[in-house]
């Protein structure tokens, strides 16, 4: 039996309330990231977007991020559970359309599904779009025979008026079929007892053979595949291991070289898995006479195959994918659902109305973030610094610690951290949710679909509108998301550029400056609109350079056309707004609000330092700044700006504390009006920055320096992993400095010589 | 230096490698190269060239015979290695950067003489171990071994007969840099070869083209079986909406490019309908097996697709 019901076991008398409680029922117990003593292991693998980061998170208890877009599992992730007394552990693998291209993701898969020799392998397949998935699918199961499906997005399809013969299905694969709708938990617990079976071999699988109309190599395949056996007595899966070396699979024929496959033979363990292209060279002495000349005879061999060997095997392997879907696939008719999506597509795409949604919709989640933010962020700002502070202060004085002491906690680390919160805190907490829900519809690939046509003109990948995207939130997350762009020089670009997208650790430095210098020069009721404009152009702007920066590299350092592209656009799903608003507050805000606070005090207790320990009568800090002062004058700057953006190196965030405590500092106002920032119409702050020199034009060159400048340390640290070069993180970092002081000096000269001072 | 350089022998020069490279073609072709035409080909002048073959045969690379030279052991190792890396390194840059076609060969001939064997064969495996660089020459595997065989060009061919492209000469770089803009490339059928005014214009894909006797003379043929390449056409050609059977992909999409189209399902026989495109007018979005996937307009001039039975 393939589909396994939902209560396998009489389970003795219970309370009706117990025994409906679905954890009863399934007795799953979500393990996280406890990883050891596992019984089992179970792979999961699948198409880019089918849901796999879902079912993982549902089985663990953790929280992969997910979104309606392809490639998000970049790394692989682990996770464990425990179901009926045995525990299992399970590997999310890269989402992966086949296992042919040899490309890093799919060796990653592939390898830990051959050599791994996972208990079990979860395939999670879209049901609304099984033909294409089946590709995958087939070729999974030509190199394991413990399968389990999980036909995910089932409520999708049948939305879509897609039914699917799950009996057939399963009988097609020879292994257990399970639909799902895995962010509803739907068909979870049969999932789990199918796994459970698989496990302890209680099903058996009997996956088809792969069926290639190709007669010249049907008759090498069985040639070769006879030599493996003789070779390696007990090798599993021969004829695809065969079919692999044959098209020149590097991974395999290394595992032939180094061991792996002699020990794939006698069954060997799972840390063979680990062994990589570094520990090649130590492995190429256990290369045996019998394999070396296994492996010339299949040089030999390969000048005989049709030069078109991978484009006949992907269309056998296609067409059998297709036989399947047709035998168990039955629409109902047009679906109402794909002609509304098909409406909205044209719509969100149109020649007309593509660009303008695009800008409103932008916009909208602007100002949301803007004037929804004032409020919540006045209010955190009462509670931790006006109060909290005065508090703090109170009560390190009442345990006698030394004045300096009080100062360095309250007025430094204290007073630095607080502020950090009660400036980012609401900005993200309305950002990120807005940003990720838009996400879960499906909506930014319609982005990328739509500016591609301006990212190819500059010899960069449409892809990179989504790592800028990713960027808005941190450019860390978006310098790795730029993975999702298969093609390296590409890549390249996408990571180089990605500090242009303004990340949420400079936000409220432009939201601040824009609502207290630019939106109080108009009437008070557009101010909010005014503020949320400019915010909306700094945006822009960062998007035209990532624009005009990767078209100078494509010209320069990076030469070429743009070398390969493809996007897929997938269907629109309504997002689960709860949900949503509860990962995204803990995930990314939370994270990000944290990394901010580790840095925020140190950042505090160095800021009151350099304000506070003098040298030669004065504090170190007016030393610094009276250097610094002369290149920021004519940035349209001043000194205090500069030592604050040397001093916030490690993280942006810290910008304007470090301004205002500086400016503080300069003017002899240290700690008079610590809350300022946060009066509503910022008149007090504003004071305060007049009163260290402030004009329009320092806010706009700030906003613009803010846009142009080195990406924090993070990032860059992130760049030299994704990158792994040093001269490409140098590069990364001294290009946006270069044209934010650039860009900077031009505006303060325009600006002094028209208005004349 | 190499495993394939004798150590008793200083590795040849920037020139010395050239020689030998293509002498190890010229010898697995079954002909051989005399000063004159060598001088020719290489493109360089006749007492600097004598001078460097001298220093090749005092170092043990090569022997001088009659009227020709022949190859040591050493100088045949050499030779194909630096076949074999300047054909990998063509490979590469088409593979995966977007450099203009008549740069492949100047950029891989800068860098092939620096290429260990084993740097070669790391390449080969990254690569996926191609067995024909981008230009349709066959790649020396790692034990030096290739089959060649010298194929008519398209300007001796006889009209009409259809044909398939197996090698496109790389130099002189201008003209293969105009017979690959008019879209030719190894892999790819023709038909309706016929001469026009002292040109060769030919059908290929739904488009026809017309090169110069210098140009055909770059194109090598082998006659083409079967009678799929009539009635061909373009994605690009199908009409907003309409519906189509993939015929197959041109041979201009190459390496990951070409498998990730396969792996997204545009595989021969595949329908495929025509959904709606960007606000700038690429990519354009079809529909393919139950997903929508964009496709840049100039890749969809290397889709190949039939005309359907309903074309009337």
């Amino acid at each position: 039996m393939n589909v396994v019901p939902n209560a396998p076991e009489a389970a003795p008398k219970l309370s009706p309330a117990c025994e409906a409680c679905p954890s009863r029922r399934t007795a799953l117990r979500r393990l996280g990231v406890q990883l050891s003593d596992a019984d089992f292991v179970v792979a999961l693998a699948g198409n880019p977007n089918t849901g796999k980061s879902t079912v993982f998170n549902a089985l663990t208890g953790l929280r992969q991020h997910t979104g309606n877009w392809p490639g998000k599992t970049i790394a692989r992730a682990e996770g464990a559970f425990a179901f009926r007394d045995k525990r299992y552990r399970l590997v999310d693998l890269p989402g992966t359309y086949s296992l042919l291209s040899a490309s890093a993701d799919e060796e990653v898969t592939r390898n830990f599904i051959l050599f791994g020799r996972p208990d079990v392998t979860v395939v999670v397949l879209d049901a609304t779009a099984l033909e294409r998935n089946l590709n995958l699918m087939l070729q999974v199961l030509q190199i394991s025979d413990r399968v389990v499906v999980a036909l995910n997005l089932i409520d999708e399809a049948r939305a879509h008026r897609v039914e699917i013969d799950v009996r057939q299905l399963a009988r097609e694969l020879g292994v257990p079929v399970v639909p799902c709708a895995a962010r509803q938990g739907e068909g979870l617990p049969e999932l789990l007892e199918a796994i459970a079976q698989v496990a302890t071999g209680e099903t058996k699988c009997r996956p088809p053979a792969l069926r290639l109309a190709m007669p010249e190599l049907e008759a090498a395949l069985g040639t070769l595949a006879g030599r493996l056996a003789e070779t390696f007595p007990g090798l599993p899966q021969r004829e695809w291991i065969a079919l692999r070396m044959l098209a020149g699979d590097r991974g395999v024929l290394a595992a032939a070289a180094d061991g792996r496959l002699a020990a794939l033979a006698t069954g060997g363990d799972e840390a063979l898995a680990d062994v990589t292209a570094h520990g090649r060279e130590e492995a190429e002495e256990k290369l045996t006479p019998a394999v070396a000349a296994l492996l010339a005879d299949i040089e030999r061999r390969r000048w005989r195959l049709p030069p078109n060997l991978h484009d006949t095997l992907a269309e056998s392997i296609y067409g059998q994918a297709g036989r399947i879907a047709d035998a168990c696939v039955r629409r109902e008719g047009q679906s109402a659902r794909l002609v509304w999506q098909s409406r909205v597509d044209r719509w969100l795409t149109g020649a007309w109305t593509g660009f303008p949604l695009m800008l409103l919709l932008f916009s909208v989640v602007l100002w949301l973030t803007i004037s929804g933010a004032n409020v919540p962020s006045g209010w955190l700002a009462t509670l931790l610094v006006d109060h909290g502070h005065t508090w703090l202060r109170g009560a390190l004085e009442a345990i006698h610690l030394p004045a300096w002491g009080v100062g360095l906690l309250a007025d430094g680390v204290y007073l630095a951290t607080a502020w950090v919160v009660s400036v980012m805190l609401p900005p993200m907490a309305i950002f990120f949710p807005v940003f990720t829900l838009l996400e879960d519809l499906g909506y930014l690939p319609r982005v990328s679909f739509n500016l591609d046509r301006l990212f190819q003109a500059a010899g960069a990948h449409g892809k990179q509108s989504l790592t800028l995207a990713m960027g808005y939130g941190c450019n860390a997350a978006g310098v790795v998301a730029a993975r999702i762009i298969d093609s390296p020089r590409e890549r390249l670009i996408a990571i180089v550029t990605n500090n242009f997208a303004l990340c949420n650790g400079r936000w409220p430095t432009q939201i601040m400056l824009a609502t207290v210098f630019i939106g109080a020069l108009a009437p008070q009721r557009w101010s909010g609109l005014v503020a949320a404009l400019t915010v909306a152009g700094i945006m822009m702007l960062g998007f035209f350079l990532s624009l005009g920066t990767s078209w100078l590299l494509s010209r320069t350092a990076l030469r070429g056309e743009a070398s390969f592209f493809n996007l897929e656009l997938p269907p629109y799903r309504p997002p689960q707004v709860l949900r949503t608003l509860y990962t995204s507050l803990i995930d990314r805000t939370l994270f990000v609000l944290w990394r901010a606070v580790v840095f925020a005090a140190p950042a505090g207790a160095a800021i009151w330092l350099v304000a506070n320990v003098h040298v030669a009568e004065k504090p170190i800090a007016l030393w610094f700044i009276e250097a610094l002062d002369p290149l920021g004058v004519a940035l349209g700057l001043n000194g205090v700006i500069l030592l604050a953006y040397v001093v916030a190196i490690p993280a942006n965030e810290i910008v304007i504390p470090t301004v205002l405590m500086l400016t503080s500092l300069v003017t002899g106002a240290a700690g008079a009006g610590v809350g300022v920032m946060f009066d509503a119409e910022g008149g007090a702050l504003r004071g305060i920055l007049e009163a260290g020199g402030w004009t329009t034009l320092t806010a706009v060159c700030l906003m613009l320096f803010s846009l142009c400048h080195n990406p924090c340390s993070t990032t860059l640290w992130t760049i030299y992993k994704e990158t792994r070069s040093a001269k490409w993180t140098a590069v990364s970092a001294l290009l946006p400095i270069v044209i934010g002081m650039a860009l900077c000096s031009l505006v303060a000269l325009v600006w002094r010589s028209v208005a004349g001072g | 230096m190499a495993a394939a350089t004798n150590p008793a022998n200083p590795a040849p020069d920037a020139q010395g490698d050239d020689v030998l490279k293509r002498l190890a073609e010229r010898e697995a072709q079954g002909r051989s190269d005399d000063l004159e035409s060598m001088a020719g080909t290489l493109e360089a002048p006749r007492e600097r060239l004598a001078r460097t073959i001298e220093h090749l045969a005092r170092d043990g690379w090569l022997v001088r015979g009659e009227s020709r030279y022949e190859l040591t052991t050493t100088g045949r190792s050499r030779g194909r290695h630096l076949l074999r890396s300047h054909r990998l390194l063509e490979t590469r840059l088409a593979h995966e950067t977007g450099l203009a076609p008549e740069k492949w060969h100047e950029r891989a001939d800068r860098a092939e003489h620096a290429l260990t064997p084993d740097e070669a064969n790391a390449l080969a495996d990254a690569l996926g171990n191609p067995r024909f660089d981008p230009h349709g020459d066959p790649i020396p595997d790692r034990d030096g071994n290739f089959a060649t065989e010298a194929a008519p060009t398209l300007l001796d061919w006889p009209e009409g007969k259809p044909a398939m492209v197996v090698h496109l000469e790389d130099e002189p770089a201008a003209l293969y840099a105009a017979v690959y803009r008019a879209g030719l490339a190894p892999g790819m059928t023709l038909h309706g070869v016929r001469r026009r005014d002292g040109r060769v214009e030919l059908e290929v894909d739904g488009r026809w083209l017309s090169l110069s006797p210098a140009e055909a003379e770059l194109v090598h043929l082998t006659p083409a079986g079967g009678s799929s390449v009539v009635g061909r056409r373009r994605l690009a050609d199908l009409p907003p909406g309409a519906t189509a059977v993939i015929a197959g992909l041109s041979p201009t999409i190459r390496g990951r490019a070409r498998q990730r189209l396969l792996d997204l399902g545009l595989v021969p026989g595949t329908r495929i309908v025509r959904e709606f495109e960007a606000a700038l007018r690429s990519p354009i979005a079809f529909r393919v097996r139950g997903t929508l996937v964009a496709l840049r307009r100039e890749q969809t001039e290397q889709v190949l697709i039939e005309v359907s039975e309903a074309k009337s």
